[in-house]
């Protein structure tokens, strides 16, 4: 399971949700690419899993708001090269 | 309808998609006839208000926007900003049997190092090409931290990259073959696509970018400074952005907030 399918399966109700707005049909309607095997959706320059895709949706139809996306977004793990930093952008340059 | 939607039909690429015919927008931006329409009726909606608004400038009663509106955007996570871990060498390798030529792989391979070396000259980071593992079959990464190769997508996106949240087992450049007949400036495609490497969103996402430029969702975003609509992550759409896709000097703030100064620079200092 890739994290944006953890995301979905930890928001109550939104696959349900997702299904009853159509978004196989949308799904069917984007543009896509296959990388070893594996397809990806393309949203702008973005490459999108079929999940991540789907919460493209999700957020464009306002199926789910920002918090609940943060909130299941914060368990999921970053990889190893990579970390969360905090900024405050209101002070400049380094 | 106006005169616009007849000139872009005459003037726009297009491309064949399942037997249908696209128009290529914006660079990476696919119109069948009937989006290409709207399109056009909102670009020419967009550019009256803009007249008429210089025009009232023209005249002294013009207005100012006083608030300060929020540039660089950054991928966050859990309300953190994400970015490459300090040290982390930014190694890619250019697949050389991916491209039709020689002459195709060697100037990605030349535009991968002006633009690798326009970020490095921005802010901290190290990019390293592995010319040595250019000659190895597959897309594997071989060890390298990327991978770059030439893929068709049909023309619907000129180059697409990844983001340092993603797996390492998407961490995929791919170059679609428009890269080698684009109006856009070649180097500054890569620029823009090594923006998202380095964990940088879109510019023109932002509230204040034209209503007609794409939306993307927002919720894992960090603003870094005042919206510039010449980002080197800002689309050509609504009538702003740019072809050349230069890292402006609000580029270079966020980017230093997020991997301080450029490390040549550090090591001078030390």
């Amino acid at each position: 399971m890739d994290r944006y399918e953890t995301i979905i399966a930890s928001i109550p109700g939104l696959a349900r949700k997702l299904e009853a707005a159509g978004v196989d049909e949308w799904l069917d309607r984007q543009r896509t690419v296959t990388i070893e095997g594996q397809t990806f959706f393309l949203l702008g320059d973005r490459r999108a899993t079929k999940a991540e895709a789907m919460l493209w949706f999700a957020d464009e139809r306002g199926l789910v708001g920002p918090e609940e996306m943060r909130a299941a977004d914060a368990a999921q793990p970053l990889p190893s090269d990579v970390e969360g930093v905090e900024i405050d952008s209101r002070k400049g340059d380094k | 309808m106006g005169n616009l939607y007849s000139v872009l039909k005459e003037k726009l690429n297009t491309i064949e998609v399942n037997g249908k015919k696209l128009y290529v927008a914006e660079g990476d931006t696919l119109l069948d006839d009937d989006q290409l329409k709207i399109y056009a009726e909102v670009r020419e909606k967009e550019n009256e208000a803009r007249a008429a608004a210089k025009k009232a400038d023209e005249q002294g009663f013009g207005t100012a926007k006083l608030e300060v509106s929020h540039g660089l955007i950054a991928m966050t996570k859990d309300g953190k900003v994400i970015r490459w871990r300090p040290g982390t060498v930014l190694s890619y390798r250019v697949v050389q049997s991916s491209f039709r030529s020689q002459q195709e792989y060697q100037m990605v391979v030349d535009n991968l190092k002006a633009a690798t070396g326009d970020w490095e000259r921005t802010c901290g980071v190290d990019f390293q090409h592995r010319a040595d593992l250019d000659g190895l079959p597959g897309t594997d990464p071989a060890g390298c931290l990327f991978v770059v190769f030439l893929q068709e997508a049909g023309g619907s996106v000129i180059a697409s990259s990844f983001f340092p949240s993603d797996p390492p087992d998407r961490r995929h450049m791919l170059i679609d073959p428009t890269y080698f007949t684009t109006s856009f400036d070649k180097v500054g495609v890569l620029r823009h696509e090594l923006g998202h490497v380095l964990g940088f969103r879109h510019e023109h996402i932002r509230n204040d970018a034209p209503p007609v430029c794409p939306n993307e969702p927002l919720w894992d975003t960090q603003v870094l400074s005042v919206y510039d609509p010449k980002s080197v992550m800002h689309y050509f759409c609504g009538g702003v952005g740019s072809h050349d896709l230069q890292i402006t000097d609000l580029d270079r703030k966020g980017a230093r907030m997020v991997y301080g100064p450029p490390l040549a620079a550090a090591a001078m200092v030390e």
